[in-house]
């Protein structure tokens, strides 16, 4: 059995919305609405959903780099939410998080020596003397050439600086990263060179990964499981093998049907989902993908669907999925 | 190839910054213009050129000599001299209220936008709220009229500095900082959306190196050009100040020339206005081009491209 | 004269455009040819800084200059020579002839005014109409492009509205005034993809109905492969091949396509341990290497790629590419 490294209880990331005469708060914009998972050391937790439907949100809750209503997030066996600031600054050096913007990522007035170097310093890591040492292994393992160690941001390609990000990420030997987005920034030939980086470094390292992406076609390869998110929750979870091979919800369905296909061949074979993401302000009775759903029954619009086993009887079985047809 | 790279690389967003300012031609002759003023307004400090300014000759009003370029005043002092002390003068004030003004804006500005929507925002929003309230002309004849004999004493070396004679001084970067302090602030509020703060939270950065070490440098080009405009808007200030009567008291300025060359021009003597009011122009002309080309040559979305 | 013989919409000559920049003249486009057809829709693909976006750009002259200016060549749109026209004639072209999308429709879009004040404005440069009939022709055009309720959308700001209905909106103006040409500039990279799905359908049917030529360009072959019947590669400011849709997929010539077509991420029916991926990146444009600009990164480089450039020659599937040795 796997030793569970991450594990997350019903999380929830709420804004405010403010509104009327004095500003009060008069609703809430539940961005993360209850979200479950564990990660296993050394796997990849794929976390798949459309803009807005709280993935990047969920990921920066984990870290605390955003504020949480409730849940627990417990790395490691501690419970991260409820750190105080020595332990949350110790356990920062167990979890840490790759963006998607290249370039808003590095500051543009520091070389990429001092970038890199920025988590040995901040948490004292090694002799003074030995940190520029760590800083060239750490451009070498994730491909760069020491030589560009004084370069400024602003010299590399995205790619390049992807790279940079990641070197910063593995600095202080995470068991924990989130990688954001990592590769939608970047050009086609570029990803999957990024992509394997990622592969290469979880199997030398074991580091443990929520590779959070729009794109179920990018995470496949890289996660061990995949979880779709719709509007603030997972709507379905499976191991990858299982989600490509057998989707259950339609929304899954929906979004493996459209992804473009580089084969003019083919026809798809399903009809198009029409509609946007519902509003936050208003959001749907029932199933929140119910308004857009194909396949949608009455019982959709009343009762809002929990996520359970596919198969009931096999209570172990790590297929759920949250929909009324099963 | 490498070999290559290494020429190509190490190149900081200031360097580019400073090779792209030396490519913009009117910016360089603007550069050369101020220059030229700073060396004589050092000149003057170090007691080089124009000692005499406040020598009496036997006859006013004199007319354009090769003794005295500009002619002479009604006390037969030489008017020339009298514009070059006004540099000095001018300089002083523009680098003392620059500086300090846009230390404190940039301090605070950054402040308040990384903690953005917190009270430590509001106090100081309503801070320069209140400051930008009070019309500025009032406001430095009450810092005047309130600095009257206040003296400002240094415990161990036992010294006294009366503060009277930098009540314009003060009054200038107490109403200056708050437009450097809200551009700074805007900017800031960006930046701290930014990744590369996200991503220095998750490292564990505190707040303050935060500030100091991802907030600050990504805000020195605002500051820079901040200052240019505070040093010319101090300038014009300390000028109009001075020939309102509320600005310099010892020394010269332009400012006291022009309030002369009032009861001059009457009488159809030019030198005073021309001396004082032509280096004014002159240098905040070169400033105004100097500060514009130094925004284009700074901005990072254009150096960066 | 037959009827039926297709005539060009479009026919661009060895166009090059060049932009000054800190490291000197760059060729952002060197020595381009090709045509679109009535009724076609030609896909121009290619990664960051191979020139396709400079491409669409040209046709409608918008490259903004300084820095950037065409330097020889010459683009016919439906028999007008672009290239010497001057900017006030420019002007009735857009729109008439050929008009645009682009990649983010909220920046397209002037925040402070009403979608419908911006449809009238267009249709009104164009048209000599009142301003009522103008707003009247503009919900006919929302409804066409699919939004429903376009009486009440018409009167809302581009805020209110959703990224895909934003894009509608875009799609609807380009079209007001019927033009021969429309050339979409990653029209859907900005949306999620079900709405990109939507989207994509909505251009191939309005394409299709008004007969109009269409240039699609994208980093994503896969969108190309389901809505373009001609595919045109491009790397480094230079057309590397261009084929039928379906042979080109089939049957990829160049290295370079063959890698861009292999390192897509797409849903594989094996979980690959490795992708497969090009070595390296794109070089600047600032400083190409000699010959075959690919040739770094080329899995079959030889000593000629080296020292001489492929000419672009026709290969026995019908199309063409830039290569020495060719699959």
């Amino acid at each position: 059995m796997e030793e569970t490294l991450v594990q997350v209880k019903d999380l929830r990331t709420y804004y405010p919305i403010k509104g009327g005469l004095l500003n009060r708060r008069v609703a809430d914009l539940k961005a993360v609405n209850g979200v479950s998972l564990d990660i296993p050391t050394g796997q990849t937790f794929g976390l798949v959903g459309e803009s807005g439907c709280g993935k990047s949100t969920f990921g920066r809750s984990l870290l605390r780099l955003q504020k949480v209503t409730s849940g627990e997030v417990i790395i490691d066996g501690e419970n991260i939410l409820s750190l105080d600031r020595a332990g949350l600054m110790k356990a920062r050096k167990d979890m840490q998080i790759i963006f998607q913007d290249p370039y808003g990522s590095l500051n543009p007035r520091m070389t990429v020596r001092e970038i890199v170097r920025e988590p040995l310093d901040t948490h004292k890591i090694g002799a003074k003397a030995d940190r520029n040492g760590e800083v060239m292994r750490l451009l070498e393992v994730c491909g760069l050439r020491q030589t560009v160690a004084d370069r400024y941001p602003h010299e590399f390609s995205g790619g390049q600086r992807q790279r940079v990000g990641i070197a910063r990420a593995l600095a202080l030997k995470p068991k924990f990263i989130v990688a954001d987005e990592p590769v939608s920034a970047l050009d086609v030939s570029v990803q999957s060179q990024i992509l394997n980086l990622i592969g290469d470094l979880q199997e030398e390292f074991g580091i443990s990964f929520l590779f959070i992406s729009h794109d179920l076609a990018v995470v496949q390869h890289i996660s061990h499981e995949v979880g779709v998110m719709y509007f603030g929750k997972l709507v379905e979870r499976a191991p990858a093998e299982e989600l490509y091979s057998s989707p259950k919800h339609p929304y899954t369905k929906t979004l493996l049907e459209a992804i473009p296909q580089p084969d003019p061949t083919r026809n798809r074979t399903e009809v198009l989902v029409g509609g946007d993401i519902p509003s936050h302000l208003d959001p749907p009775k029932g199933c929140p993908f119910q308004p857009r759903c194909p396949v949608a029954m009455p019982e959709c619009a009343e009762r809002e669907p929990e996520l359970k086993p596919v198969d009931s009887d096999d209570c172990s079985s790590r297929h759920q999925v949250s929909c009324w047809l099963y | 190839m490498s070999e290559k790279e290494v020429i190509v690389g190490r190149e900081s967003l200031w360097t580019k910054s400073g090779r792209k300012l030396l490519r913009d031609r009117a910016g360089v002759a603007a550069m050369v213009v101020v220059g030229i003023y700073g060396i004589i307004a050092l000149l003057v400090s170090f007691g080089v050129i124009a000692q005499d300014w406040d020598k009496l000759g036997e006859e006013g009003f004199e007319g354009m000599s090769a003794a005295h370029w500009f002619g002479t005043n009604i006390n037969g002092q030489d008017i020339f001299a009298r514009a070059l002390q006004g540099i000095k003068t001018a300089f002083q004030v523009g680098v003392v209220v620059a500086i300090s003004a846009t230390a404190i804006g940039g301090i605070l500005g950054a402040i308040a936008g990384y903690f953005h929507r917190t009270i430590v925002d509001e106090v100081i929003m309503w801070i320069y709220g209140c400051i930008d309230a009070i019309p500025f002309y009032l406001f430095v004849a009450a810092v005047a009229f309130a600095l009257k004999g206040a003296e400002f004493t240094v415990p161990v070396l036992d010294l006294h500095i009366s503060l009277a004679p930098y009540a314009m001084h003060i009054a200038m970067i107490a109403t200056f900082w708050s437009s450097t302090c809200r551009i700074v602030r805007g900017e800031v509020i960006k930046i701290r959306g930014l990744e590369y703060i996200q991503a220095a939270k998750a490292i564990g950065v505190g707040p303050l190196t935060i500030i100091r070490r991802h907030v600050m440098p990504n805000t020195s080009h605002l500051l820079l050009v901040q200052s240019t405009i505070a040093f010319v808007g101090a300038i014009k200030s300390e000028v109009i100040l001075t020939f309102l009567g509320l600005g310099v008291k010892e020394g010269v300025s332009w400012g006291i020339m022009l309030s002369e060359s009032i009861n001059d021009v009457l009488r159809g003597h030019m030198g005073n206005f021309l001396g004082a009011s032509g280096f004014l122009f002159v240098l905040v002309i070169a400033f105004n081009m100097f500060a514009d080309a130094l925004q284009d040559a700074l901005d990072p979305k254009k150096v960066s491209g | 004269m037959t009827e039926s013989a297709p005539k060009p919409v479009l026919r661009i000559r060895d166009l090059v455009v060049e932009f000054k920049t800190e490291m000197g003249v760059i060729r952002a486009l060197d020595k381009i040819s090709f045509e679109v057809m009535a009724g076609e829709s030609l896909g121009i693909v290619g990664e960051s800084g191979c020139g396709k976006s400079v491409t669409a750009l040209s046709i409608l002259k918008l490259i903004p200059s300084p820095p950037g200016r065409i330097a020889e060549g010459s683009i016919e749109l439906d028999g007008i020579e672009v290239v010497s026209q001057p900017e006030h004639e420019m002007r009735k072209v857009r729109g008439a002839l050929a008009s645009m999308i682009f990649q983010e429709p909220m920046t397209a879009l002037n925040p402070v005014f009403t979608i419908g004040n911006q449809m009238v404005e267009v249709i009104r440069v164009h048209q000599k109409v009142s301003k009522t009939k103008a707003k009247k022709q503009a919900i006919e055009m929302l409804r066409t492009v699919n939004i429903e309720s376009p009486e009440k959308r018409i009167d809302q700001y581009p805020h209110e509205l959703s990224g895909g209905m934003r894009q509608r909106v875009m799609i609807a103006m380009a079209l007001s005034c019927s033009p021969k040409l429309l050339i979409a500039d990653e029209p859907t990279t900005a949306l999620d993809v079900t709405v990109q799905a939507q989207v994509m359908e909505e251009i191939k049917r309005l394409q299709q109905e008004m007969n109009m030529g269409l240039i699609l360009i994208t980093h994503d072959l896969g969108v190309i492969a389901e809505s373009c019947s001609r595919v045109l590669v491009m790397y480094c400011g230079k057309i590397i091949e261009m084929a039928e849709t379906g042979e080109l997929y089939k049957n990829p010539r160049h290295p370079y396509t063959r890698g861009l077509l292999d390192s897509i991420p797409r849903v594989r029916k094996e979980k690959l341990k490795t992708l497969p991926t090009i070595k390296g990146m794109v070089p600047d444009l600032a400083d190409l290497p000699k010959g075959c600009r690919f040739a770094d990164r080329c899995p079959k480089v030889e000593d000629r790629c080296r020292t001489e450039e492929p000419p672009l020659e026709d290969t026995e599937g019908g199309g063409k590419v830039a290569c020495f040795h060719p699959n």
